[in-house]
């Protein structure tokens, strides 16, 4: 890295439902605007922008790249389009930090969106193998579980997943921005319809329309914008084929490697004693146990007792998803950019009432594509 | 092609612009995939390439290896058979239209092959499921070249 | 909704329906609605430098800055540009040949892509004002194309 860079500035939407009332630039327009308010500097002072979106079939508008920059209100500047599945908000956090750390640009606005209530059903198949046989992300996602589960049952158990929930959605009404703010008990969630076995309906995550903004600055500019910068101190991607029954999705390798990197950019050593929290992308409830495994934070197979005994409870020794995570606000793109700047928030000390005390350091994760792209940020409140 | 497009105004629900896009596509399936569907098609058979370097035997086959990036070259053939690595049962699809009977999708190591090779299920109640099983291809006698050319895999 | 494809098996064909729906905003939806209802066009007053915009957005994409009001323009204007269209492109409301034009409406500061009969009066500098068609249904297309005045 040739100079240091930080988060100075956030904004989000309410996530919600269906956003009647807003066009996707709109929408994308409404976080940007709060995170240029948040760093408490005009749209003028704004180098170049930073755009992540999900495919067109989600954006309820096409090529939302002609459309969104426009919209943002800082028009004449240098805009870039990045889209990485799932990871896409947080492709463009880390686009916007490797925009500010190679020194081209000082100031760098970073937005994310994408509004699913107005999605197209389907699009064009992806059947590269000349198959057209995909498994959806829920799917995927069960088959995942289940065979987590069954590598390390008893330890892990269907009643872990709903423990999570519980933990999350509790989180959550704490959170303003949330879109699902109503505690459930884990016995719902055990009781909840199946969905994809061994997922139920409240293992699963909702969908919104959302937007999420970072201001990213140099060293120089973040001192002068913000008393307390959160600066980047770790970064790690990995991309893996697009076969995703390839790998062992009990414990994705994509992940494993992404923390590795960003562990040893981040001079990371115990993860688990050296971070403060971790804010992961818990797209459903079993993936907050792989997840914390994968980073790290325990032994394979240990990711229940974590939850089970409390430790990553906002109030315990290592919070896990103290904003509620993916499974209270499931804003599409945005949602990858969203655990960066609850993280950074946090590190800043103003993530308001869902605000950890003393955080100094906390990460944030990320996953998309068919499990494939996987990304660890890490910030610190030192540089 | 675009259709027609219109408004939908309602009050409180904002104004919607609704419509309707028609897209036809085709696209070359490229070598490995051409090969892929004609065997299955014509010989009821299942080829997988094997990776120049990890040797892992890939499925579907692709020119290069996922996990190394390595050119996959050597054509192998593998089972229609082999264990069952995970699976889910499905009540419904994402949009809440519930199936008339669960769907078990698996993923399968087939004898011979590094990767898994996703399916469906059948002759199984999703109960009587377990991981670890042996299942065995169910070919359908009306093969075009796709995957389910194999109606489904059957426990053995 | 993709229907599912078939192999040739060098060749993955198929063709992908695609419904949609979308919130089309305050700002773009009293747009369509003033088309639609009204036969009136509305153009975008920048808070910020004062513009007239059309078609009218929430937002300034010349400064930035948030729309202030709606305002009618037109419906006369005058082409700034054309080129005529000798095979109509898929999908086109109008059968060729046509032309398209830029048409800069009165009191509107940017220009309207339209559409416009294929008749050599239509040229840079003359003014042209809408036909609406019949049966509108709250688009663009509402306005069928500009002709001459007169
Ligand atoms: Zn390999
Ligand atoms: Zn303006």
């Amino acid at each position: 890295m040739t100079r240091a860079a930080a988060v100075v500035g956030a904004g989000q939407t309410v996530h919600a439902d269906r956003r009647t009332d807003v066009s996707v630039p709109e929408l994308a327009r409404e976080a940007a605007r709060r995170a240029l308010e948040d760093a408490g500097i005009r749209a003028r002072d704004v180098d170049a922008v930073v755009f992540g979106s999900g495919p067109e079939s989600w954006e309820g508008v096409n090529r939302p790249e002609g459309w969104i920059g426009p919209a943002l209100g800082v028009p004449g500047k240098p805009i870039l389009r990045v889209h990485t599945g799932g990871t896409t908000g947080a492709a463009a956090t880390i686009a916007a930090f490797y925009h500010v750390t190679s020194g081209m640009f000082d100031v760098v606005l970073a937005v994310a969106c994408d509004k699913p209530s107005e999605r197209v059903a389907g699009g064009l198949p992806d059947d590269e193998a000349g198959a057209g046989f995909t498994l959806d992300t829920r799917e995927l996602a069960a088959m995942q579980a289940r065979q987590y589960i069954d590598r390390h049952y008893p330890e892990v158990r269907e009643e872990h997943g709903a423990m999570v929930v519980a933990k999350n959605r509790g989180n959550a009404a704490k959170n303003p921005f949330a879109q699902v703010r109503t505690p459930v008990a884990a016995k719902d969630v055990m009781a909840s319809p199946p969905v994809a076995t061994p997922l139920k309906e409240l293992d699963c995550p909702p969908l919104a329309d959302g937007a999420a903004a970072l201001v990213i600055a140099d060293e120089r500019r973040a001192r002068k914008i913000a008393s307390r910068p959160a600066w980047f101190a770790g970064l790690g991607t990995c991309s893996a084929g697009a076969f995703m029954p390839d790998f062992d999705m009990a414990y994705p390798e994509p992940c494993v490697r992404a923390a590795q990197i960003a562990y040893q950019m981040a001079w990371i050593y115990e993860p688990l004693r050296e971070l403060d929290l971790v804010e992961v992308y818990d797209a459903f409830s079993f993936q907050e146990l792989i997840w914390t495994e994968a980073l790290g934070f325990c032994n394979p197979g240990e990711g229940g007792k974590m939850v089970e005994q409390g430790i990553t409870a906002m109030d315990g020794e290592f919070p896990v998803n103290p904003s509620g995570g993916i499974l209270s606000a499931n804003p599409g793109g945005a949602g990858a950019m969203l655990r960066q700047l609850e993280a950074a928030l946090q590190v800043m000390g103003r993530a308001g009432e869902h605000q950890v005390p003393g955080v100094k350091k906390a990460m944030a994760h990320s996953w998309g594509g068919a499990l494939q792209f996987s990304t660890v940020t890490i910030f610190s409140h030192r540089m | 092609m675009p259709g027609k497009s219109g408004i939908q105004s309602g009050g409180s629900q904002g104004v919607g612009v609704e419509g309707e896009l028609s897209i036809p596509y085709r696209h070359a399936a490229g070598r490995h995939a051409e090969r892929f569907s004609r065997e299955m098609r014509d010989n009821r058979r299942i080829m997988g390439v094997r990776c120049s370097r990890c040797e892992a035997v890939l499925l579907p086959p692709r020119p290069y290896c996922g996990f190394c990036f390595e050119p996959a070259t050597e054509w192998v053939e593998v089972a229609d058979e082999g264990e069952l690595v995970t699976f889910t049962s499905v009540q419904g699809d994402p949009d809440a239209a519930v199936f008339e009977e669960p769907r078990i999708r698996a993923l399968i190591m087939l004898d011979g092959a590094g990767v898994h090779f996703p399916h469906v299920l059948g002759e199984v109640a999703p109960d009587d499921v377990s991981e670890g099983m042996r299942v065995k291809a169910v070919w359908s006698e009306d093969r075009n070249g796709t995957l389910s050319d194999i109606k489904y895999f059957r426990p053995i | 909704m993709s229907e599912s494809g078939s192999l040739k098996p060098d060749q993955v064909s198929g063709e992908a329906r695609l419904e949609y729906r979308w919130a089309a905003g305050g700002t773009t939806g009293e747009f369509l609605q003033a088309l639609r209802d009204y036969r009136r066009i509305l153009g975008a007053v920048c808070g910020g430098c004062g513009m007239v915009a059309v078609p009218p957005l929430s937002y300034c994409e010349i400064c930035g800055g948030d729309t202030d009001e709606l305002r009618e323009v037109g419906p006369r204007g005058v082409v700034t540009s054309w080129a005529r269209v000798i095979e109509a492109p898929q999908g086109s409301p109008v059968e060729a040949p046509f032309r398209y034009v830029l048409v800069l409406l009165e009191g509107a500061d940017t220009a309207l892509v339209h559409l416009a009969p294929d008749d050599d009066r239509v040229d840079v500098g003359v003014t042209v004002v809408p036909e609406f068609r019949e049966g509108r249904s709250g688009a663009v297309t509402d306005i069928k194309w500009f002709v001459p005045e007169g």
